[in-house]
């Protein structure tokens, strides 16, 4: 059996997986199903943490997401690598998890989101770092986004997705997307306390 | 004129951009940093930890999957066992219906006859327009349905492993309208009348059937929905 190492870096374009094993997956063999469950369960697990932000809806997310695999693999087509596939059936979950009724409504009791968009909403960007810490850190950062922000900065810019394949994924246009990215770059600079917006436009001095 | 953060953004991932806009940003001492700092904040994203799941989940998904052993040896006695379930959660929601809405957990504290929601005064009032005087027989009686339910709660199999954080919600919420409810009950004491006494009562017997109902709704077979 091949053993499978994780590094600390796992993620889905560091794991690859021999084509034999996922063809002995497609046939049903349980030793080869649980080795590419070993070898995505990390960035599965990872992917759907930072777009839930949950540890329980994560680890949920990744049952629902094996379970998928384990049960339609036949329709796995080859036609690109199985982390692409097993990585869109996470992100799809996750998606309806975020669009559901529930999620919302918990969403809607969390007072540092609540406490962010109302100020956000009444005046401007300057507004949230009065409400918000003064210095926090990246992962506090992203996790005070709004769900749909924090889920397009990290699909593009962690995930690699284009804005094609989020707006695609998302039912909305590229437009749509890049939006949503700039919008999150904004107050990712805000919450984490960049200034560089006050400061006048000054020419580049060339000093060859 | 400064870029903007998309057209930044544009130019930090090598979409295409205005020639014009290419050459400020460069001759830009702000634009440069704000470019700047968008590459570092995406770096520093790809530099963050990843964090792995903190429990084994592999047997879960098998037996979700209807895979494992367990669950493919098991499936006829779960099946005979789910008929029998069926069964008594049947005739107990004959027992239970009063066409009452299904409740959503929102408990009535109540403190005095003023407290009672303008529903249940109009119902406490007989046809003869004086107010309805609950017997202890009537209030024996949903006693008794809070009850069976709890009973037909614990008979019930236990949670499925894979559970939706959702329906974990609405059983947590429901637990806890439960529990006021149960507080009321136990620490009014005599300072509660007929009718507020029959008023918790049939607030308890309200959310057991509707946590009933979930349990039972839980315990059915998923449909795993696929998007490509």
């Amino acid at each position: 059996m091949q053993r499978i190492k994780h590094s600390k870096m796992t993620r889905f374009i560091d794991c690859r997986l021999d084509d034999a094993i996922v063809k002995r997956a497609r046939r049903g063999d349980l030793k080869a199903h649980e080795l590419v469950y070993r070898t995505f369960s990390v960035p599965v697990y990872n992917l759907a943490l930072r777009m839930m932000r949950q540890a329980a809806a994560a680890d949920e997310i990744l049952q629902e997401t094996f379970v998928e695999v384990l049960t339609k693999i036949d329709s796995f087509r080859g036609d690109a690598p199985i982390g692409a596939w097993i990585r869109r059936i996470a992100v799809n979950k996750c998606l309806m998890q975020l669009r559901s009724v529930w999620h919302q409504r918990v969403r809607s009791l969390e007072p540092v989101l609540e406490a962010a968009e109302t100020v956000e909403l009444a005046s401007g960007d300057r507004a949230i770092s009065e409400t918000v810490t003064d210095r926090m850190d990246l992962e506090t950062a992203l996790d005070a986004l709004p769900p749909i922000s924090r889920t397009v900065v990290w699909l593009h810019d962690v995930e690699g997705y284009t804005h094609n394949e989020i707006g695609e994924l998302m039912g909305k246009s590229v437009s749509f997307s890049k939006s949503q990215l700039a919008r999150a770059h904004k107050r990712l600079q805000v919450t984490l306390g960049n200034r560089s917006k006050d400061k006048p436009c000054m020419q580049v001095s060339n000093n060859c | 004129m400064h870029a903007s953060i998309e057209q930044l953004l544009s130019l930090r991932d090598g979409d295409a951009v205005d020639n014009g806009l290419q050459q400020h940003v460069h001759s830009c001492a702000l634009c440069l940093e704000r470019l700047d700092e968008l590459i570092a904040i995406r770096d520093e994203l790809r530099r963050m930890p990843v964090k792995g799941p903190q429990h084994e989940h592999w047997p879960e998904i098998l037996e979700a999957a209807g895979m494992s052993k367990a669950s493919t040896g098991a499936k006829r006695h779960t099946w005979y066992a789910g008929v029998g379930l069926a069964a008594s959660v049947l005739l107990v929601s004959v027992v239970v219906i009063n066409q009452r809405p299904m409740d959503t957990g929102h408990v009535d504290v109540i403190t005095s006859d003023n407290d009672l929601p303008e529903s249940a005064q109009v119902d406490d009032v007989a046809d003869n327009g004086q107010s309805r005087k609950w017997t202890t027989e009537e209030i024996e009686a949903l006693v008794a349905r809070s009850q069976r339910l709890e009973q037909t709660l614990s008979a019930m199999p236990r949670r499925p492993s894979v559970k939706r954080a959702s329906t974990s919600d609405t059983i947590m919420g429901l637990q806890q309208s439960i529990a006021m409810v149960d507080y009321q009950i136990n620490y009014s004491g005599n300072a509660v009348t007929q009718q507020q006494s029959q008023r918790l009562w049939q607030q308890r017997v309200d959310l057991m059937n509707s946590l009933v109902s979930v349990r039972y709704a839980e315990t059915q077979p998923r449909r795993i929905a696929s998007r490509r």
